[in-house]
């Protein structure tokens, strides 16, 4: 204990003098000194933390995280919220995880572990021990910092959702006491929920990873040194600023692979580590082009990778619970030993898990409260990668003849949800964990995906890289992404995005009717000359050539609004454009020519990806047979075939 | 050379019924009509006054069958619902089917007399589909002991396969498994088909009404020529895959771009519709050939 304390000194000073040159604004400074037990399934901790009130108001008491106690009953929030359950993964009663605080002090050895309170500031839940607040002897003044020294001792649980353990695997994850943020001068600290990923301020992590000689670890940051000790174990210590938060792994059967990987422009100096499990060796070359893509797509799109390496872990079979998680310069993947290469899964999981470093990692908005920021915006950027790397039309399947791409699974998932809830929500008070995911992930992405064709690739690539550029290393809100789609794109964009994030309600619009009629002859009475003269000479003119009354209607059928092109196509090739606000129920146009109408068609070129309805957006006046004739035949034929085999 | 022998007689037989072949395709044509008017009527519904009708035609859409699936899911439900009724009462007809089938191939007094056989064929087929209906779905409750063995074994095989593969520490292996468990499953099938085949030869050759002693019996029967029965029935399934392959090279190299394509296309799946039937009476040539022979030495 007493030797720790001359580390911590050091450790302020070194504090200070990184910050001079960091990307951040250094809120926490974590030196963690971390023992992993396999046979426990545990890790024994020392934590000193330094944290900074950036506030301007005195702060009497702290606020901490300690996620793993999500898993210690059937009675905390997230095990009531998820049924024991994550992404299809069940928990396992026997091995329950948990985080025990075994010493928490000032660093003038001032206990503070009387103090220790368990808090539920989201739903009052008092068998939740996910946030725990201490409160200290004097408060710490504004814009001065304070330093705790923590001991505890973290038992891993089988791992279902996020962290834990399979085997000898180990992913060591939201696995220590931290600290929650102190926003607009309150904490900002949520339990762990089902629907929710997380949120902390950015800073300095040194963290000393101690594990059997036979495991290959992989941590946060980069390594600088690397130490056998005398029992048999070896000590690894990592270090990363600018980052809000650390996670390792270690598992003796992974095999770690380091390249480097440059660019040009713009200029990334970066060090890939894959961390891959015996079984997946096969999948080696798909995970390392998957990254370089990322990296390449990100950095050339949003702004260049900063940091020195970057670790992606290939959790085996039975750990898939772990796969698919972002944590700073680390991230997990998943794949199976005997993947088919026309399915592009893991790729596409490798570049959204990677993605996740610059609108979580770097980004660093409110998960718990704006989820969409985060994933929405990942899944946005993750649809275009794909579409870039692997191919517009088969960016997830191009195997035995079926192509389908990302951006179709993912407007698929929204063109068939309900009207639940709105985008902006927070996390854990969605209708469910379908559709946290739904409005986080797939209809936030499809928003972008919609503003960037109504305001041009272009200004949105620039609204994207002014975003990343002016927030990163911050909090931003749904408010600051707003504020700067303004300012770059020149308009206002409120009445947009007012609708798509605050309302459940859809797109939809839809050319109702078209028709085309010949106009007849004027019958019946006409009084005074005028209007008969006018009768004759129409009559006249009309004899000369025959004359249609083209009618189209377009109709919302949506709750929201969207401006419209309708294209109408005539007969003889003839085509206008007409723009529509997009606002009345319903907008009649009509044509008089002397040929007939042949189609119309809202929103022509698919710009309004949002419109979860494309097949009800044209209609032609001559209806084609052929083609719903070929694919009832083809049905039937199928249909025969499960005929013929039944009675085989 | 048995096997042979009864494979040739079996292709044989078939390609003098061409009557029977058309019956057979006739009944299926006529049940697949009715999935065919519902799916064009949904189809011309929600696509045929769209303008995606003509990029359709050229390439499958996938975004146009989530749309479908999103959009139209009562419709969709409802086709199910019909096709599942169609499957469940196409499935009694083939059992009487069956019966006429066999009936017909085994008619006396002149099997080889197609002349003969020409003028009557309805007669005699209709009556052998009445006269062994009864006595072949009785057939069709007694399979179902074999199907409950058949899902036991799969249950054994899979729990068998968690066994070696629970923690998930052996990826290869499990995977290694999963196809070992797609083959036995297949040949377990096809075994119990093939002795399901058998047993309604038993029943018609003998005129049995004892349908559980036939069905014990054949499986004796089945066993005891364990390695011939099975060799003659992969015959006729490695010609039905050809049938299959011969079709996929023609469907591949037709284009379905206009209405003209767009029905030879479908005739020649018609064509192969009819080659289903014409191979299924072959199974059932050949292995009634094949069974008489063993019957006859036996004797």
């Amino acid at each position: 204990m007493k030797k720790t304390f001359l580390p911590v000194l050091f450790c302020l000073f070194a504090f200070s003098q990184v910050s001079l040159a960091s990307m951040s604004k250094h809120i926490v400074d974590y030196r963690i000194k971390a023992k992993l037990v396999p046979e426990e399934k545990a890790i024994i901790g020392e934590e000193i933390l330094t944290w900074l009130n950036d506030s301007e108001k005195p702060i009497l008491e702290l606020q901490f995280h300690l996620y793993l106690n999500a898993f210690q009953n059937n009675r905390s929030t997230f095990m009531k919220e998820s049924k024991g359950a994550h992404r299809g993964f069940k928990l396992d009663k026997e091995n329950w995880g948990y985080t025990e605080i075994r010493k928490i002090q000032l660093v003038d050895g001032t206990d503070l572990i009387s103090t220790m309170e368990y808090i539920q500031p989201d739903d009052g839940n008092i068998d939740d021990q996910t946030v725990m607040r201490v409160s200290l002897p004097e408060p710490v003044p504004p814009h001065k910092k304070i330093t705790l020294y923590i001991e505890f001792y973290s038992k891993l649980p089988k791992v279902f959702a996020r962290s834990g353990f399979h085997k000898n695997f180990f992913m060591v994850a939201q696995w220590f006491p931290k600290i929650g943020v102190l926003w607009n001068g309150e904490w900002n600290c949520h339990q762990y929920h089902r629907n929710s990923e997380f949120f902390a301020d950015f800073g300095v992590y040194e963290v000393e990873i101690t594990v059997p000689e036979e495991y290959v670890v992989g941590a946060t940051g980069t390594r600088i040194e690397e130490v056998k000790n005398n029992d048999g174990s070896k000590s690894y210590t990592h270090f990363q600023e600018d980052v809000h938060d650390f996670a390792w792994t270690a598992c003796p059967d992974f095999e770690e692979f380091r390249e480097k990987f440059t660019l040009e422009s713009p200029p990334v100096n970066t060090e890939i580590i894959l961390l891959i499990h015996r079984s997946h060796l096969s999948q080696k070359e798909r995970y390392l082009s998957s990254l370089k893509n990322g990296i390449e797509f990100y950095s050339q799109n949003y702004g260049a990778y900063p940091y020195p390496t970057i670790t992606l872990v290939d959790p085996p079979l039975g750990a898939l619970g772990a796969g698919g998680m972002e944590y700073p310069t680390l991230f997990t993947s998943m794949t199976f030993s005997w993947m088919p290469k026309g399915i592009y899964i893991s790729e596409m999981v490798t570049i959204h898990e990677f993605g996740h470093n610059y609108w979580y990692g770097m980004v660093g908005s409110n998960e718990f409260e704006e989820a969409w920021l985060d994933e929405g915006m990942n899944t946005y950027s993750e649809i275009k990668a794909m579409a870039k790397y692997y191919g517009e039309d088969r960016s997830m399947f191009n195997t035995c003849g079926l192509r389908i791409s990302d951006f179709a699974l993912q407007r698929a998932q929204v063109i068939g949800s309900g009207r639940m809830d709105p985008i902006l929500k927070n996390s854990w008070e969605y209708y469910s964990s379908g559709s946290y995911g739904l409005n986080s992930y797939s209809k936030a992405g499809l928003v972008l995906l919609t503003l960037e064709k109504y305001l041009g690739e272009d200004v949105m690539s620039e609204i994207m890289r002014t975003y990343f550029d002016r927030w990163k290393f911050k909090h931003p809100t749904t408010k600051d992404f707003i504020a700067v789609a303004e300012e770059v794109s020149g308009q206002d964009l409120g009445w947009f995005f007012n609708q798509v994030l605050s309302s459940p309600d859809k797109l939809d619009y839809a050319i109702s009717r078209i028709n085309s009629r010949q106009v007849k002859e004027p019958q019946g009475i006409f009084k005074g000359k005028k209007e008969a003269d006018e009768g004759i000479q129409g009559r006249e003119s009309r004899q000369k050539e025959e004359l249609y009354r083209n009618e189209v209607v377009v109709e919302r059928k949506g709750e929201w609004i969207f401006p419209q092109e309708i294209l109408i196509v005539f007969e003889n090739g003839e085509e206008i454009r007409e723009k529509w606000d997009g606002r009345e129920r319903w907008k009649k146009y009509v044509y008089f020519k002397p040929y007939k109408l042949k189609s119309a068609q809202v929103d022509p070129e698919n710009k309004v990806i949002l419109d979860v309805n494309y097949t009800n957006n044209s209609r032609v006046l001559k209806a084609k047979k052929v083609s719903p004739l070929k694919y009832a035949l083809k049905s039937m034929f199928n249909f025969q075939n499960i005929l013929s085999f039944i009675s085989f | 050379m048995k096997v042979l022998k009864s494979y040739g007689n079996g292709i044989k037989e078939a390609t003098l019924r061409p009557k029977m072949i058309f019956v057979l395709w006739l009944i299926n044509f006529l049940f697949a009509s009715v999935i065919y008017f519902l799916v064009f009527g949904l189809l011309s519904d929600v696509i045929g006054k769209r303008a995606i009708a003509d990029s359709l035609l050229k390439k499958f859409d996938y975004n146009v069958l989530f749309e479908l699936l999103a959009h139209s899911g009562e419709s969709i439900k409802t086709i199910f619902s019909v096709a599942l009724f169609l499957i469940f009462i196409y499935f009694l007809i083939s059992i009487f089917l069956h019966g006429g089938i066999l009936f017909s191939l085994t008619y006396p007094p002149k099997l080889n007399d197609v002349e003969d056989k020409k003028g009557r064929f309805a007669q005699i087929f209709f009556q052998g589909a009445g006269k062994f209906f009864g006595r072949f779905f009785r057939l069709f409750i007694y399979s179902l002991i074999l199907w409950v063995v058949f899902i036991i074994i799969n249950i054994l095989l899979n729990l068998l396969g968690r066994v070696f593969t629970a923690d998930g520490s052996n990826e290869q292996l499990g995977f290694y498994l999963v196809w070992v468990r797609i083959g036995i499953g297949l040949f377990l099938l096809f075994l119990i088909r093939m002795i399901l085949d058998y047993t309604r030869i038993k029943i018609v050759t003998e005129d049995s009404r004892l349908v559980f002693r036939s069905l014990f019996k054949t499986i004796k029967f089945v066993f005891q020529k364990f390695g011939r029965t099975l060799a003659l029935y992969y015959l006729l399934l490695v010609s039905a895959i050809i049938l299959f392959g011969i079709y996929w090279v023609l469907k591949s190299i037709i284009p379905t771009y206009s209405l003209l394509t767009i029905l030879t296309a479908f005739i020649v799946g018609q064509l192969f519709i009819a080659s289903r039937g014409w191979i299924k009476i072959a199974f059932q040539a050949a292995q009634l050939k094949f069974f008489s022979l063993e019957i006859s030495k036996a004797d």
